[in-house]
């Protein structure tokens, strides 16, 4: 079943949903209000960080639970720089200094642990550790970096002179957030993203066909890092107010569970998880408390034993069995046998 | 990593030595029931630090029903024992071949169990009484008698542990599972049961160590997320699959916990941090561990 990854193509129901669901998002300042539409953005940032790490844990198989730290990073030297180098652009920080910022981060660790072949479980827990390592030291830099009561007081962008509402801080997130998807989704139908997903299958069987895996990974690592460091940023200028828990590996693996939910290695899965649950969490966490998280811990056990491919894959597996059986049923009898020999 | 004993006792050398062996004891005990789970059976159970946990919430329940603390310290492993074997039966026995979804579920576990003692005992820090009051000398220092009482026990349950995997049929019998199933399973071995009693087993460890080492701790629900991550560490950077490796790796960590402290005194977190990127570096430059397991067959 070779799908065209990249082609847009507007007769199938997926392609269908996502553009209704694009609609949505747009018309949404139209009916929330103006405080409500900055909580929006800030769901945008997180899917973007959702579509960061798909790129390197669903396609190229690299679990990463420390995250958060790139985004973090990218949401400190945002934070930092808005507050206290007003020479500097904003619109520079947010896609020049915390994007190169979270890659460097990246670029140095990737190096750190794919020369060393570090990968699978190991990779995860490495991670995870560089993650706390990350929120424990912003914890203790009182002066610097505000310690556990974080920086407040953020700027939103401006632009000439000009502050951003926070609709346009919306509508920018959301032009951020689609222009990565359609990027990623070139990038993981091109040949590149073949390897990436090689890498995932077999890694040895990928560097026997030649490829040099860990330069592969390298990239994919890095390139997902300084994607972290943009939503990052992003999230520092919307929200206001960054402080260690944004670095921290509890985002982290927040974020791993909304992308299994959605449908790993999909990148819209990781979009959809990432803005239904944040939405769910704010609606039923007042109502349901401690059950509401005890609820998605046990939706997300049984995706990751049973729905590998989460609800996406679900829904992608259903729609598909009903054109199949549309089709055969079009066909008269000889379609269920003429489709076996493609 | 146990922070409230750091605090209490001013700084001389032999104070160092037995808070440092105390705390080492410590994290050598509750990295014990990973050692099995992870170390021997593969298993990446992120649930280690929640089923710790919980064994500090049982320790809790039992005193504050006017029990004594030692029921709840014999409590504590049989309930954290069968909850282990109740997620080797619902879950785990389906991802033994796939160790990152195992790594996925069982954070979904701990988030479970976490939630589920919150509800239970509110979010409100627990405080559990030591079994034993009173203090004790060494070396010419008073010392809490409980410390003393955490030692022995590590050294008592490291002891039994490794006897049981050297001598014992059942023991014998688990590490030939968990080596060769199909082989195992072809001399007879109920590979299905051995694989639920080692799991509870260490599951069962992981309750006690909970259990023991509540006294010392502030028990809330997310205590054991450090724990989970200090486990792992002293688990892989000691040698993953060796019990001598799990000791090694508590008295690296846990020695280089004590030293950064005193060395950065006033920046806890920064020590701590610290101990976390040497363990980075021996997995980066050495991942087979201190003491590699591969030796045992000669």
């Amino acid at each position: 079943m070779a799908t065209a990854d990249a082609a847009v193509d507007l007769k199938t129901p997926g392609e269908i949903a996502k553009l209704a669901g694009l609609l949505a998002l747009v018309a949404l300042p139209l009916f929330v209000s103006e405080y409500q539409v900055s909580t929006w953005s800030t769901y945008l940032t997180f899917a973007l960080l959702a579509l960061s790490i798909d790129l390197v844990w669903g396609y190229t198989g690299l679990l990463t639970l420390g995250h958060a730290a790139f985004f973090g990073a990218g949401a400190y030297v945002t934070a930092k720089l808005l507050k206290e180098v007003p020479a500097v652009p904003d619109a520079a920080v947010v896609f020049v200094v915390a994007p190169a910022f979270a890659a460097l981060l990246t670029l140095g660790l990737g190096w750190f642990l794919f020369s060393a072949d570090v990968k699978g479980s190991y990779f995860a827990i490495t991670t995870l550790i560089v993650s706390i390592i990350f929120e424990s030291v912003a914890g203790e830099f009182v002066g610097f970096l505000g310690g556990f009561n974080g920086i407040y007081g953020v700027p939103s962008i401006q632009v000439v002179g000009f502050e951003l509402t926070a609709t346009m801080s919306y509508y920018l997130a959301l032009g951020i957030l689609v222009g990565s998807y359609l990027f990623l989704r070139l990038l993981v139908g091109s040949a590149f993203g073949r390897v990436l997903r090689g890498i995932r299958g077999n890694q040895e069987r990928t560097e026997f066909f030649g490829y040099d895996t860990q330069r592969y990974r390298l990239i994919v690592f890095t390139l997902s890092g300084a994607m972290a460091g943009v939503a990052g940023s992003m999230y520092a200028t919307i929200d206001g107010f960054v402080s260690p828990p944004l670095l921290g590996f509890v985002l982290s693996t927040q974020v791993v569970i909304w992308i299994a939910v959605g449908g790993r290695g999909t990148l819209i899965g990781a979009v959809f998880g990432a803005i239904l649950i944040q939405y769910l969490n704010s609606t039923l966490s007042d109502v349901l408390i401690n059950y509401w998280e005890m609820g998605l811990a046990v939706l997300f056990i049984a995706v990751v034993i049973g729905a590998p491919r989460g609800i996406v894959g679900l829904l992608s597996d259903t729609v598909e069995g009903v054109q199949t059986s549309l089709d055969s049923a079009n066909r008269g009898d000889l379609g269920a046998g003429g489709e076996l020999d493609d | 990593m146990i922070t409230t004993i750091a605090s209490v006792v001013p700084l001389q050398l032999a104070d160092r030595v037995l808070i440092s062996l105390t705390s080492i004891s410590g994290l050598v005990l509750v990295a014990s029931g990973l050692t099995i789970i992870f170390g021997l059976m593969g298993v990446l159970n992120l649930a280690h630090g929640a089923l710790m946990m919980v064994g500090a919430y049982t320790a809790y329940a039992v005193q504050s029903a006017g029990f004594s603390p030692w029921l709840g310290i014999v409590i504590a492993p049989l309930v954290v024992g069968l909850i282990g074997v109740a997620m080797e039966v619902t879950l785990i026995r389906r991802l033994y071949d796939r160790p990152l979804d195992t790594l996925l579920a069982t954070w979904g576990i701990a988030i479970v169990l976490q939630e589920a003692v919150t509800i239970a005992f509110g979010t409100s820090q627990k405080s559990v009484a030591p079994p034993i009051e009173g203090s004790v000398s060494l070396l010419g220092v008073t010392y809490p008698a409980h410390w003393a009482f955490i030692i022995v026990v590590t050294i008592v349950v490291m002891a039994i542990t490794i006897g049981l995997f050297a001598y014992t049929d059942i023991g014998i019998m688990a590490l030939a599972v968990i080596q060769d199933r199909e082989m195992a399973s072809a001399v007879g071995i109920n590979t299905r049961v051995s694989d639920r009693t080692t799991f509870g087993f260490g599951s069962a460890l992981a309750g006690l160590s909970g259990a023991i080492m509540a006294p010392l701790l502030s028990v809330n629900s997310t205590m054991g997320i450090a724990w989970l991550a200090d486990s792992f560490l002293v688990v892989i950077v000691g040698g993953v699959g060796t019990f001598t490796g799990t000791i090694a790796g508590g008295i690296l960590l846990g020695g280089l916990d004590n030293l950064f402290r005193t060395v950065i005194s006033g920046y806890t977190s920064i020590a701590q941090a610290a101990v976390l990127v040497v363990a980075l570096i021996i997995i980066r430059y050495r991942p087979q561990g201190l003491i590699p397991a591969g030796e045992r067959g000669e």
